[in-house]
């Protein structure tokens, strides 16, 4: 079985704690408006569009499929500009003993690896079978995820993992279906689960300015505290990127959001 | 005469430093070294430097006086006796300290301050005090970047409480080692990072290796610079090894001839140099501190250094392109290491009886620069700007540092990020100390405190020093020139996530700014 890889890092010091190596896989069921990574939300179609763009030849059909040639690219990111599919052409296949592989070359220096995306758990069976792997290898695994997954298989999946690190988007369903274009029930029977097994590291809110967030700043808090206070509830800041260049929220919206983390219970917050 | 009357009149040095240049000029009107034309014709051409430090030494270079026996037996001399309380104790050392020679007139190494310290320690609340007096004490005393202080690699109160003092301090001075081992706990390494990521100090010196060097009885001095307790080093003089590139006209020609004929000059030069620090000098018989024992002639080497290697590999592959060069290119990094197996075979041909400590042979260092270097970079660094991926920049810098048991290190920035995660930043420590990194160092981008090329200073003072203010410290001036030589704020940042390309600016601007 293979694996649809959008890239890793070696280091990473903002996906769980201490230094991990971060698999982010392709594929995602949200389209958030604000999505940092939009070309891991979908499969290449093999379209070719990115092709002509790329002006350091890195790129070319074969058989029908593009072909990346890394030792040509340089990384300048256009590919990804001009794809209509929301998708990258620099993905690769690759195999569990392949990411085993790599993990082992830089297992002195990190605390474990993070999966991350896209979403992970679209790649269900693939990511089943990378966790089991860690597991015999003793790697810590953490996931990071969406946690729009059907209960049964997370629950499956939590004998896996470390840790998961789900995010809440927002808390109105309504609003929820408007920013990415799913409801949110599962959402939180999933993280409650997850909760009630001390599963989850941290649970993280992308603050975008469009929003109003003290709903949700209110109830996560509440289920995280009355769980395990200690939980970290992470509040990301929008960074304007690519195509949104929205401005991010004040520091000053950011402080009191943790002021009422806080009043709700949560002990553990991290504003980044 | 000029250059006399130019100190004396110049409105931007303290008191301490007119005195200090003063002397170096008087000295500097002898010539009691008798240097070869050779020699001579090396040094005009900025490959060999004896580093200032002055045509008749008259005392050694550095010394890292044996702390543990002071605390044991007093001074006759300075007529002090053991101490029985912290403040005594702390007291005692800091007398000692201005009287201990060196290169810059102030004391190089002060000692495992937490080992000294915690036999006095039992009310912890009073010994905060009292340390966080002792070390700002030292900060304005001892006014210059390259007075060092070593911890670990156990963790102790008093380890602890300096850590403490140290991130609430933010001092530049002094420079600080935590000598880093399997003993060191995670918490002590962790509090040493959190100091780390405020205070740009310590260092993590890879304690395993240097014990391999030295035995347990050594200190990290100066800018980080491993060398035997109890005695130092007679002096330090560099190489330039991409100005004696220049001298090759070929790879071969390079290995086979130019690179010895370069390493017999210097040790030549430093030969003289030992000659008339231990025969003629008066030194080793007239100080109160080889006197009492607390150093032994026995106990002292002297340091071969180098720098720029770097632009030596790149101009003899003739590398142009970023992926051509030193740190991105197999065959560049192998002949760098090739160069550096060289020149350590070269040096140890060479033997100075006045060595003993290191079975008669000079022991190699990684310089890390001077303020008038340009586009050449420190020991044997990745080029600033130029630095690959970081866990590929330390593995490649492993390799190297292993050759240099008299000092070297490679310094990493972080961003704001990793201040939330210590652990992080331990990680990566632990994985470059396996792979046998002697040296590391880091500080975060955006702090005042930060670390240039082997010292700390302050953004703010070199500000000061820059609109003509005087400043307490004599090292913000070197901190001026070499952090626009060296482009220190091109140097990679670890981003807690992205990985940037690099883009190889540093030495163009320069040149076209110089
Ligand atoms: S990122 Fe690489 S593949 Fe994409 S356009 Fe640029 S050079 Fe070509
Ligand atoms: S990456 Fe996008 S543009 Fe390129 S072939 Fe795939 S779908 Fe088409």
């Amino acid at each position: 079985m293979f694996g649809v890889i959008n890239k890793s890092l070696n280091h990473s010091s903002v996906d769980g704690p201490g230094n991990r190596l971060v698999i982010f896989f392709q594929g995602c069921n949200f389209s958030c408006s604000y999505c940092h990574n939009p070309e891991t939300i979908k499969v290449c179609n093999n379209c070719g569009i990115c092709i002509a763009h790329c002006s350091s030849n890195a790129l070319s059909m074969k058989d029908k499929k593009i072909v990346w040639n890394q030792n040509l690219c340089v990384d300048c990111g256009k590919c990804i500009l001009v794809c209509p599919n929301s998708s990258s052409p620099k993905t690769q296949l690759l195999s569990v003993s392949d990411i085993i592989q790599q993990i082992e070359k830089v297992q002195h220096f990190i605390s474990g690896i993070t999966i991350s995306g896209g979403e992970c758990t679209q790649q269900y069976y693939f990511l089943k079978e990378l966790l089991i792997a860690c597991k015999q290898q003793n790697i810590s695994a953490f996931i990071d995820t969406n946690a729009h997954l059907e209960f049964e298989k997370m629950k499956e999946l939590s004998q896996y993992f470390d840790k998961a690190m789900p995010d809440v988007k927002i808390y109105s369903n309504h609003q929820h279906r408007q920013l990415t274009g799913k409801a949110n029930e599962l959402v939180f029977q999933n993280i409650e689960f997850l909760l009630q097994a001390h599963k989850v590291h941290e649970i993280r809110s992308v603050i975008y300015p469009e929003f109003d967030y003290t709903e949700t700043i209110e109830k996560v808090s509440q289920l995280i505290a009355s769980y395990d206070h200690r939980v970290i509830y992470k509040l990301i800041k929008f960074r304007p990127h690519g195509l949104n260049n929205k401005k991010s929220p004040s520091d000053e919206i950011m402080l009191f959001l943790k002021t009422r983390a806080e009043h709700f219970g949560c002990s553990n917050i991290i504003i980044s | 005469m000029d250059n006399i009357l130019n100190i004396i009149k110049n409105k931007q040095l303290t008191h301490e430093q007119k005195v200090t240049s003063l002397s170096r000029e008087a000295e500097n009107t002898l010539d009691v070294l008798h240097l070869s034309p050779e020699i001579k014709e090396f040094m005009d051409k900025d490959i060999i430097c004896d580093l200032f430090e002055g045509n008749a030494p008259y005392r050694p270079r550095y010394i890292l006086p044996d702390y543990e026996k002071f605390m044991k037996q007093g001074s006759a001399f300075l007529k002090l006796n053991a101490p029985t309380k912290l403040y005594e104790a702390v007291n005692n050392l800091l007398i000692l300290y201005k009287h201990t020679p060196s290169i810059t007139n102030f004391p190089v190494f002060l000692g495992e301050i937490d080992k000294l310290l915690e036999p006095f320690i039992d009310d912890e609340k009073e010994a905060y005090q009292i340390i966080k007096l002792f070390l700002t004490h030292i900060d304005r005393t001892l006014t210059d970047s390259f007075v060092h202080a070593n911890i670990g690699p156990e963790q102790t109160k008093a380890g602890m409480l300096i850590l403490k003092a140290e991130a609430e301090l933010v001092n530049s001075i002094p420079n600080l080692t935590l000598k880093y081992s399997e003993k060191t706990s995670d918490t002590f390494a962790l509090e040493a990072i959190k100091t780390g990521l405020t205070a740009a100090k310590p260092y993590f010196a890879n304690h395993n290796m240097f014990v391999n060097d030295f035995g347990v009885n050594y200190g990290i001095a100066s800018c980080y610079n491993g060398l035997p307790t109890g005695g130092g080093a007679y002096t330090l003089s560099r190489i330039n090894l991409k100005n004696l590139s220049f001298e090759s006209s070929s790879i071969e020609d390079f290995l086979n001839t130019i690179l010895p004929k370069g390493v017999t000059l210097m040790c030549e030069m430093m030969d003289k140099r030992i000659q008339f620090l231990v025969n003629e000098s008066g030194f080793f018989e007239s100080n109160f501190l080889i006197e009492e024992g607390l150093a032994l002639k026995e106990r002292f080497t002297a340091m071969f250094g180098i720098h720029g290697l770097a632009e030596c590999v790149n101009h003899l592959i003739k590398a142009n392109q970023l992926k051509e060069k030193f740190g991105h290119n197999k065959m560049a990094d192998d002949l760098g290491l090739q160069i550096i197996k060289r020149l350590e075979k070269e040096v140890n041909k060479h033997n100075n009886s006045h060595c003993k400590i290191s079975d008669n042979k000079f022991l190699l260092h990684a310089q890390c620069g001077i303020g008038t270097d340009v586009c050449t970079t420190p020991g044997c660094r990745i080029p600033v700007g130029e630095e690959p991926e970081l866990l590929d920049q330390i593995m490649q810098a492993a390799q190297l540092q292993k050759y240099f048991p008299a000092g070297t290190s490679d310094i990493f920035t972080f961003d704001d990020m990793a201040q939330k995660n210590p652990q992080f930043v331990l990680d990566i420590i632990k994985g470059a100390m396996k792979a046998d990194l002697r040296m590391f160092s880091f500080y975060t981008k955006n702090n005042d405190l930060i670390r240039i090329t082997g010292y700390l200073v302050k953004r703010s003072e070199m500000e000061k020093y820059k609109n003509g203010e005087r400043v307490l410290h004599d090292t913000v001036e070197l901190g001026v020139t070499s952090s626009e030589s060296f482009n220190i704020d091109d140097r990679k940042l670890i981003e807690s996530e992205k990985e940037k390309d690099t883009s190889a600016k540093g030495c163009l601007e320069s040149l076209t700014k110089a």
